[in-house]
């Protein structure tokens, strides 16, 4: 299974913190670890177990980067869910 | 001893307040016992307790409530516990009786018998050699039995030769219940020894007072060779959002590095915990509001999608209504005869 990764904008990312949004939870993230996937899911994965296989979304509004993050549904009795 | 009316008011210092919650909590207890069909185990128990925590309403301090709650919780789980040894035993007596009533008929059944010769009698050193197989067999498998059952069975061995092995499976199968049942003892004995009760779900909003969950990664250094290395700390407690920042470390002593990093990540995670419970309760008291709403609107509009229909039927028959009002003016005598006809006026 591939995630999506996407981009919407090539806007610059001006801001240092980016905001991260998950399991309809907000926060701030250093901008410099929400950029790569695998950085962020590293980073995550202690307290999201389901973002190794979600689905994330980025994009940059007024040069803050916002990272959107959206599980994917797995299959029945798997572990990693 | 009176039993605590629901809702009352406790406080620690009220030793004749907590002395009647112990009360209620025995009484509580004994008549869950009463009950029939009630599993007194360690969980079910704890459940129930949990149950009639949350149905008595008890007020408490907000600092001194897990403290009353565990008292209510320990004193009601003690009680079944106390209770419960009595009812394991009357268990395995009644599983003893059935073994008995077993033994019986399958010494009535099994009867070697030759095609030929009718019944075989065996000789003594066929006794012996089958009492040898079976101490070697029980050994292997039960190696714990007492030696009373052992004289027992050899006992029996010199009345019938093949009834033997029959009755030796089944008082084998008899005894496990008694060589079983110590082993359950030795457990719930374990299981008595933890009753410190945790929920970590209902720890209270207090840095303090729950369970804080602290992360450290450290990433891989540069290839330029250089010993400094950049952490991730993440801090979580519940399930707030985790507060995550990157530091950056010497590289010379980790250990020494990490502490005043750590220090200044959880003060900051103290520091923002209060508002984090705001938002929370805010949240959800805004989504309790959405949801009542909904349900009301629902019934608006269903009454709406009810009412809707009348307002179709009328406007359909309104045209013909007026036509018939209108209409009588003309012709009075006769049509109000004829519409009167139909209703049986």
């Amino acid at each position: 299974m591939e995630q999506s990764t996407q981009v919407q904008t090539d806007a610059a990312i001006t801001e240092t913190m980016a905001v991260v949004k998950i399991e309809g939870q907000e926060f701030n993230l250093e901008a410099v670890l929400a950029q790569d996937d695998k950085m962020l899911k590293t980073v995550l994965q202690p307290h999201f177990s389901g973002v190794e296989n979600a689905n994330i979304t980025r994009e940059v509004k007024d040069g803050q980067l916002t990272v959107t993050i959206v599980k994917r549904a797995q299959h029945k009795g798997s572990t990693k869910a | 001893m009176e039993i605590l009316n629901s809702g009352s008011f406790i406080n620690l210092e009220n030793q004749e307040k907590i002395e009647q919650l112990k009360f209620t909590a025995a009484e509580l207890a004994n008549a869950a016992l009463a009950t029939e069909g009630f599993a007194g185990d360690e969980e079910s128990g704890r459940r129930l307790a949990l149950e009639f925590w949350q149905g008595l309403e008890y007020m408490c301090r907000d600092t001194e409530e897990t403290a009353v709650k565990n008292i209510f919780l320990n004193h009601f789980l003690d009680c079944l516990r106390n209770a419960r040894p009595i009812q394991r035993r009357a268990t395995i007596e009644l599983s003893q009786d059935s073994t008995q009533i077993v033994t019986q008929p399958i010494d009535n059944e099994i009867k070697p018998e030759d095609e030929f010769l009718g019944v075989v009698e065996t000789t003594e050193n066929d006794l012996i050699q089958i009492q040898a197989d079976e101490t070697s067999i029980q050994m292997k498998d039960f190696s714990i039995l007492e030696n009373d059952s052992f004289q027992e069975r050899e006992v029996k061995t010199t009345i019938d030769a093949a009834s033997e092995s029959a009755e030796s499976n089944s008082s084998l199968e008899g005894e496990k219940p008694e060589n079983v049942m110590p082993e359950q003892e030795k457990t719930f004995e374990t299981k008595t020894t933890v009753s410190h009760l945790s929920f970590p779900e209902k720890e209270p909003y207090q840095f303090s007072k729950c369970t804080v969950t602290t992360t450290i990664q450290l990433l891989p250094a540069g290839d330029d060779g250089a010993t400094s290395r950049k952490a991730v700390l993440s801090v979580r407690t519940h399930d707030f959002a985790p507060q995550i920042s990157l530091v950056e470390l010497a590289g010379n002593n980790l250990t020494a590095e990490l502490a005043p990093e750590l220090e200044k990540v959880l003060a900051k995670y103290r520091s923002d915990l209060p508002a984090k419970v705001m938002d929370k309760l805010k949240k959800e008291k805004t989504a309790a509001k959405k949801t009542a709403p909904k349900s009301t609107s629902e019934v608006k509009t269903v009454s709406q999608e009810t009412a809707k229909p009348k307002e179709n039927v009328k406007s359909q028959t309104a045209p013909p209504a007026a036509i018939q009002t209108e209409t009588p003016s003309i012709p009075p005598a006769a049509q109000t005869g004829g519409q009167g006809s139909l209703f049986g006026i």
